[in-house]
């Protein structure tokens, strides 16, 4: 950064002397709508929350809430099954989801990084599925995955396999889930890897190839080392949104059969306004969000660690 | 040039041709696979009733536009209207509010804008619903529940930190020598502001107001908790078919298509700025 004083404060002034004052201040003045803004809208909500999830309320009960202390915490963790349910489902889907999404990303991106006749326009397509309104490409899937005349049981019957009943499987239904965020976000990778691809050095491939390296070795050896902060990037960005996924699950099965696919950010909805017990989800959301929190603290050290 | 590239240079040769072949074969198979799901939502939108639950799939049919017509005049269309009002007027106060505070960012000497970064990535982490409470409680009390000031105020909060961080990428390539050439020729520092830097700026402008509209068009969670019927918007309108006309998938795939088509026009306008859109608050280095 340059050490040129960033707005001059001292700026000729030729203005009537009421202005005087917004000139002066230009810098103080600028931002403070917005920073208003985030410490009223964004800051003190949190900090409310943390508050509440000490206290015993429900919002439907005229009584105010109560201070309990560490009581809704110790409730979550000790005796919550449904809690610790929604807490390993969460991980497992984040897990299987950014696995999936990473390993064919980065194939995707090697595939589209050559020069081929159209290329432009396959990529502007690839755009299309993270872009497009969530709850409607949720409601494709859901038609897609009914079993009595959804098109996934058409195809199973084309490869003479038995019909499934998808989402309604309680041992698939997240499963069901890891695809539709995978078919959203793989795209997504590839664009970032891509990114990463275009900015990559020549020369250790001019010496590599002098060295008669095969194009495995210079992938392995040279490719993917020097891709890891852009990998570690689309790690952290698509961890910390697919922890909190919410639209897809909630469209297509609400959390459901029973419980199979009820992640954290599903069943703190469920507490705070279905039952409308907002100290004991306020709890849960500062368990969650320390989660995301330790999530994305790893990938950041990670990403600065050599391989 | 990648190491694929080098590859491929490489292996020039006999079964070059046929390589290309394949790989054509296969982008086309992967962008089949990937569009799929938007290609059997239109065509479903204009499917006659009686062919939508055949067995086998029908996929040879005389398009109506009944599903469309359906649409008219309920609440659907209301809500459509809903959505874009929200999503303009929250987009608009969002850059009036964010474009200031994101140039001083950009041209202040502040010791860290790594802290800034990570601010805005810590707002990401959060989970939406730990906002949510405390401005269900307090609309609850204002009696905004289910206004359309209510949703433009939590959007264009929520569109801050994006608007904040892509502008100041924009502003940080634009050399501080032009607006120093121009204060000495007396202008304010205001005045440098709107005629010189918003007009060098207006891509990224533009990019940046078609990402919050897009963040606000798509939202369907606050849309959700904070929505009944006066103020409910396009995403929810569309899954309350669901709910409540499962039957009807015509009508929710017309619904659905009327919901992502300005989404699927805006974002091939952006593509080019989408990364940084969607990764706003990484880390440089």
């Amino acid at each position: 950064m340059s050490q040129v004083p960033a707005v001059p404060v001292r700026a000729p002034v030729r203005r009537r002397s009421f202005n005087l004052f917004d000139e002066r201040n230009a810098r103080y003045l600028m931002p403070a709508p917005a920073v208003l803004a985030i410490v009223g809208m964004m800051v003190f909500p949190v900090v409310y929350t943390m508050w509440m999830s000490f206290q015993s309320w429900f919002a439907s009960s005229p009584k105010g809430p109560i201070f309990v202390g560490l009581d809704n915490y110790v409730k979550l963790i000790t005796q919550d099954a449904r809690f610790s349910g929604a807490f390993v489902r969460t991980i497992v889907f984040t897990t299987l989801a950014v696995g999936l999404q990473t390993i064919l990303g980065i194939a995707m991106a090697l595939v589209f990084n050559e020069e081929f006749k159209g290329r432009g326009i396959f990529r502007s397509l690839f755009l299309l599925p993270m872009m497009a309104t969530p709850v409607a490409v949720s409601l494709v899937w859901l038609m897609m995955y009914d079993p009595t005349s959804g098109l996934l049981n058409y195809l199973l019957s084309l490869i003479g396999q038995p019909p499934s009943i998808w989402v309604a499987d309680q041992s698939i239904a997240l499963l069901c889930l890891v695809v539709v965020d995978s078919w959203k976000f793989t795209p997504l990778v590839m664009l970032i890897v891509l990114a990463g691809l275009s900015a990559l050095p020549t020369d250790p491939y001019e010496s590599a190839a002098i060295d008669g390296a095969n194009s495995a070795q210079l992938l392995w050896h040279i490719t993917l080392p020097l891709l890891r902060p852009t990998i570690m990037v689309a790690v952290l960005f698509r961890s910390i949104d697919a922890l909190k996924t919410f639209d897809s699950i909630f469209v297509i099965t609400k959390g459901g059969p029973v419980y199979a696919s009820e992640t954290l950010n599903i069943y703190s909805f469920i507490q705070a306004f279905e039952y409308f017990n907002m100290g004991y989800s306020s709890a849960l959301l500062m368990i969650f969000f320390a989660l995301v929190m330790g999530v994305s603290v790893v990938f950041m050290r990670l990403r600065r660690v050599s391989w | 040039m990648s190491s694929a590239k080098l590859a491929a240079g490489r292996g020039k040769g006999a079964g070059w041709g046929l390589r290309l072949g394949l790989g054509y074969a296969g982008v086309v198979l992967l962008i089949l696979v990937v569009m799929f799901p938007f290609l059997w939502l239109l065509q479903m939108s204009f499917k006659p009733d009686m062919l939508i639950f055949a067995w086998p799939p029908v996929l040879t049919f005389e398009p109506t536009m009944k599903h469309y017509t359906d649409l008219q005049g309920g609440q659907f269309q209301k809500s459509f209207a809903n959505s874009g009002i929200i999503s303009v007027t929250s987009t608009a106060l969002s850059l009036l509010i964010g474009v200031p505070a994101s140039y001083v960012l950009s041209r202040a000497r502040l010791g860290s804008k790594g802290t800034i970064a990570l601010w805005i990535l810590a707002t990401r982490m959060a989970p939406p619903i730990a906002f949510t409470i405390p401005f269900f409680l307090a609309y609850r009390q204002l009696e905004w529940i289910d206004t359309l000031q209510g949703m433009v105020l939590i959007y264009m909060t929520f569109n801050l930190s994006l608007v904040i961080w892509m502008m100041r990428t924009f502003f940080d390539s634009i050399p501080r020598v032009l607006e120093e050439a121009a204060l000495i020729d007396g202008a304010s520092v205001w005045g440098t502001f709107r005629r010189v830097i918003l007009p060098l700026s207006a891509p990224g402008l533009g990019a940046t107001a078609i990402f919050a509209f897009l963040f606000s068009w798509n939202d369907f969670f606050y849309a959700l908790i904070l929505t009944r019927t006066k103020a409910m918007t396009a995403p929810v309108a569309v899954v309350n078919f669901m709910n409540y006309e499962g039957w009807e998938w015509g009508k929710i795939a017309a619904g659905g298509t009327m919901v992502m088509l300005p989404v699927v026009m805006f974002s091939l306008v952006v593509r080019n700025y989408l990364v940084r859109g969607l990764t706003a608050g990484a880390v440089k280095g």
